[in-house]
């Protein structure tokens, strides 16, 4: 009997084991989790660095005499927005803005709630500090909806630490009226010119209506042409 | 008397129950009764493993809905208490990409599944593995407290209602486990 019980005593992991094997656990999540961040963290500073070859200014890309001139009213929390960065503005940056022909600029229309604002005033502050278009890029994949705390002040600030942006700086441009003006001068343009909805389109001027993605870049084409391009 | 069923005087009474001399088959009864306490220690501890098995539910409940909330599925309300919004949608609740409400969830469950098979074989050895993953669920926990207070600068209330939720688990779970060893000794 006596036997059989030091046999299963045994068997069994010592309490050494147990935590050595816990602590092992928490230290693989810790170290991944650390890994992965800084591996984001990297990705940023690239995708900044991708926006550099192109001649930028505030929320435009691309040359300021450009054939073409290409101009989105948009929200960071409109998800047909966020498809459009997707489908519409990096293929447009990649195949004409490279070459010259296009421009494309952003024009903040926040009309989804109180983070819509906030989003927008984030990316005026990151325009102020030379990085809008990196940091348009990160909002955007952030894929924040419906006011739930994706573009939450804290967010925001978080967000500009990671594309390279200084912190404090940013956090004290948030809290400005400058910000806060901008967005709503910008809000107020887009209402006078009588846009109720996003994303909205202009192709030098002419507003788009778009029954699919690719109907924009046929109008690209378009103007091209009528450019002598 | 038979031991199959034992009977089990009210505490009360068996502390009161002090012998004052043994006065004819005394000593087999308090034998018998000592006995009797002992096979329901035996099964009040072969029980241990359903409250907290009750406890890892709680625990996968809470963490799924803070993995739904991560994901869009519903909206999350955080109370008059914190910011579990920011948390929630902080560098740190992902480990490479997946929300760790989901390993949360995966753990809660785990627990869960291995309490229950204790509980109906208490010699399949599941008990110590078992107590290694809610100690690092624990500790995983302890660190994600302090990225809250030291680094996120932020809150949130179902994450600590998760950890302490957590700790409880493993400290019970420890002291059985202690409690058994001592037995078997």
């Amino acid at each position: 009997m006596a036997k059989k019980k030091s046999k299963s005593r045994k068997q069994q992991p010592s309490m050494g084991l147990i935590i050595g094997v816990a602590v092992v656990l928490v230290a693989v999540l810790i170290g991944a989790q650390q890994w992965w961040n800084h591996r984001q963290f990297q990705n940023s500073i690239r995708a900044a660095s991708y926006y550099e070859q192109f001649p930028t200014e505030g929320t435009r890309i691309g040359r300021a005499d450009a054939p073409v001139q290409v101009v989105e009213y948009f929200d960071f929390q409109c998800p047909h927005c966020q498809t459009a960065s997707d489908r519409i503005v990096k293929p447009l940056i990649e195949q004409y803005v490279a070459e010259g022909s296009v421009a494309f600029t952003y024009r903040f229309f926040p009309i989804l709630g109180p983070e819509s604002v906030l989003a927008a005033q984030g990316a005026y502050c990151a325009m102020e500090m030379g990085m809008f278009w990196p940091y348009q890029d990160y909002l955007f994949a952030k894929k924040g909806l419906g006011n739930r705390g994706t573009y939450s002040r804290n967010n925001l600030i978080a967000y500009a630490r990671e594309v390279g942006l200084d912190a404090n700086a940013f956090a004290e441009c948030l809290e400005s009226d400058r910000a806060v003006q901008y967005v709503r001068a910008a809000h107020d343009q887009a209402v006078r010119l009588g846009l109720i909805g996003t994303p909205t389109f202009f192709v030098n001027g002419q507003p788009v209506s778009l029954s699919s993605w690719e109907d924009m870049f046929r109008v690209v084409e378009q103007a091209l042409a009528a450019a002598g391009r | 008397m038979s031991l199959s069923k034992p009977w089990r005087l009210p505490a009360a009474e068996r502390r009161t129950e002090k012998p004052e001399g043994d006065a004819g088959g005394g000593t087999g009864r308090r034998a018998a009764a000592s006995a009797a306490e002992a096979a329901a220690d035996r099964a009040g501890e072969a029980r241990w493993p359903l409250p907290l098995a009750g406890l890892s539910l709680g625990g996968a409940g809470l963490s799924a809905y803070l993995w739904q909330a991560k994901v869009g599925g519903t909206e999350l309300i955080c109370g008059p208490l914190g910011d579990c919004v920011t948390v929630n949608a902080s560098v740190f609740s992902e480990v490479m990409g997946v929300p760790v409400a989901l390993l949360g969830m995966l753990m809660y469950l785990a627990l869960a599944g291995v309490l229950l098979v204790v509980w109906r074989r208490p010699d399949s050895g599941l008990a110590n593995y078992g107590f290694a993953l809610a100690l690092a669920g624990t500790l995983f926990s302890l660190y994600l407290t302090g990225l809250e207070a030291f680094v996120i600068g932020a809150y949130c209330v179902w994450c600590l209602t998760s950890w302490i939720l957590i700790t409880g688990i493993t400290w019970q779970w420890g002291r059985m486990l202690r409690r058994t060893a001592r037995n078997a000794h």
